[in-house]
């Protein structure tokens, strides 16, 4: 419905979840506090290595949307450019609830 | 006019006044074409134990504003009120009183303990841009930046307090 | 007494055809309390939302476009709006101050949104949202997407 909207607009924020390391920095300097991030740690062991290492595994990350403020912090701090603004807008829901946003809506 | 939030560094222009000059600069200032009151406040500054208390003025004959400063001991917070020389500081000392706690010598209304809030509700903190006075919900609302599953990151470095709180906020049975 | 905050930037209640879908006529009141109240100007401005001449008698819907940073001071004035607001009628809340209290969440005088103040049917993220974003949300409470309060 939205046409030519410039390419930098601020529509909203994707993640591309193969590159988040759940280093948290986006979810500590976010000002208002919107991001959360769950994960854990797994053995895994590489072809030819001599012994396991950890590696972290994400197990959920989301963005409440009715609190972000579009400031672009979390984009700008991670180190692995997991997150991108799209120019897009994401649309209005009918519940509260439906302003949080999970991996696979943030993936999309 | 660039405050940075925790560096004490003030880098606009402000010309700064004594306590005991206050009243007397501001006047001649206006008499000189200052005549239009922009915004009369404070800055806590905990650390120093200080307020600064600052004013912005305009001109009517040019785009010119300027700002004025004074420094105020928090234990003994009292300065001399404008209300003769800007009307409107009748307001704005009356705002800084309610959100500071700085009386205003000669303004009325900041002195008299009965006059209704300005602008806080009964269940408004008192004096709450004091620093001290924290951001109840971001006390009680769980830091999502303290979920973090790798037990050597979060133990091999210093705590950090998360974006908008004051570490003395949540120090334990220090409910202020 | 609190000022009746339902005098909004766009001059009050009046009746809108959406540009993109000439047959849906609302009658919208903007409370215009902050920022967003830009981007709802903005719709009109831009003719995406647009007054009409001859004012339906049976609208579509009668909506309440809350957009801004709501203060406990007002709260009483948002309700008053949305108590004297015909049936069918809808709010929506527009922008992130409206649903969360938005970078303002944490104030003392902030309230965390306005739907513990009037019931919500559409809440539009941004800060501030697109006008556009305005538009595809009236679609969605008048084609009936998001629940439309009937009697």
């Amino acid at each position: 419905m939205i046409e030519d909207i410039a390419i930098e607009s601020r529509g909203t924020i994707k993640l591309s979840a193969p590159d988040c390391t759940s280093c948290m920095l986006c979810v500590r300097e976010c000002p208002v506090w919107c991001i959360e991030i769950d994960s854990h740690t797994e053995q895994v062991t590489p072809e030819g290595a001599r012994r396991p290492r950890s590696v972290a595994v994400l197990d959920a990350f989301t963005i409440d949307w009715g609190l972000c403020m579009y400031c672009g912090i979390c984009v700008e701090v991670c180190p692995f450019d997991a997150l991108a603004w799209a120019p897009s807008p994401r649309g209005g829901v009918g519940e509260a609830e439906q302003l949080v946003a999970g991996i696979e809506d943030l993936s999309g | 006019m660039t405050i940075a939030a925790n560096s004490v560094e003030i880098t606009q222009q402000i010309e700064w006044i004594s306590a005991e000059q206050w009243r007397d600069s501001l006047a001649s200032a206006h008499r000189q074409g200052w005549v239009c009151l922009d915004v009369l406040t404070a800055i806590d500054r905990p650390e120093q134990r200080e307020f600064h208390v600052v004013l912005h003025a305009n001109r009517v004959d040019s785009a010119l504003g300027q700002w004025w400063g004074v420094v105020v001991p928090q234990h003994d917070a009292e300065l001399a009120s404008l209300v003769d020389v800007f009307k409107a500081a009748a307001w704005h000392e009356r705002e800084t009183r309610e959100m500071f706690g700085i009386t205003f010598t000669g303004n009325v209304v900041s002195h008299d303990p009965t006059a209704q809030g300005l602008l806080l509700s009964d269940e408004a903190p008192v004096t709450p841009l004091r620093k001290h006075v924290p951001l109840g919900a971001r006390v009680d609302t769980p830091w999502p930046g303290n979920a973090d599953p790798d037990p050597r990151r979060s133990a091999s470095r210093r705590r950090q307090a998360p974006p908008g709180t004051r570490p003395e906020w949540f120090e334990t049975g220090d409910g202020q | 007494m609190p000022t009746p905050a339902y005098q909004s930037v766009s001059g009050g209640a009046r009746q809108y055809r959406l540009a993109s879908h000439p047959e849906i006529r609302v009658v919208a009141t903007d409370l215009g309390l902050a920022c967003c109240a830009v981007e709802f100007a903005a719709a009109l401005t831009r003719g995406l939302l647009l007054p009409v001449a001859d004012a339906d008698p049976v609208p579509t819907l009668h909506l309440l476009v809350v957009s801004g940073t709501l203060t406990h001071a007002l709260r009483p004035s948002i309700e008053a709006a949305w108590e004297r607001l015909p049936e069918p009628r809808a709010a929506m809340a527009f922008g992130a101050c409206t649903a969360s209290g938005g970078p303002y969440w944490d104030s003392y005088s902030v309230a965390q949104g306005i739907d513990e103040t009037i019931p919500v049917q559409v809440y539009v993220p941004g800060c501030p949202p697109r006008p556009e974003a305005l538009i595809a949300a009236i679609l969605s409470i008048a084609e009936g997407a998001a629940d439309v309060i009937r009697s």
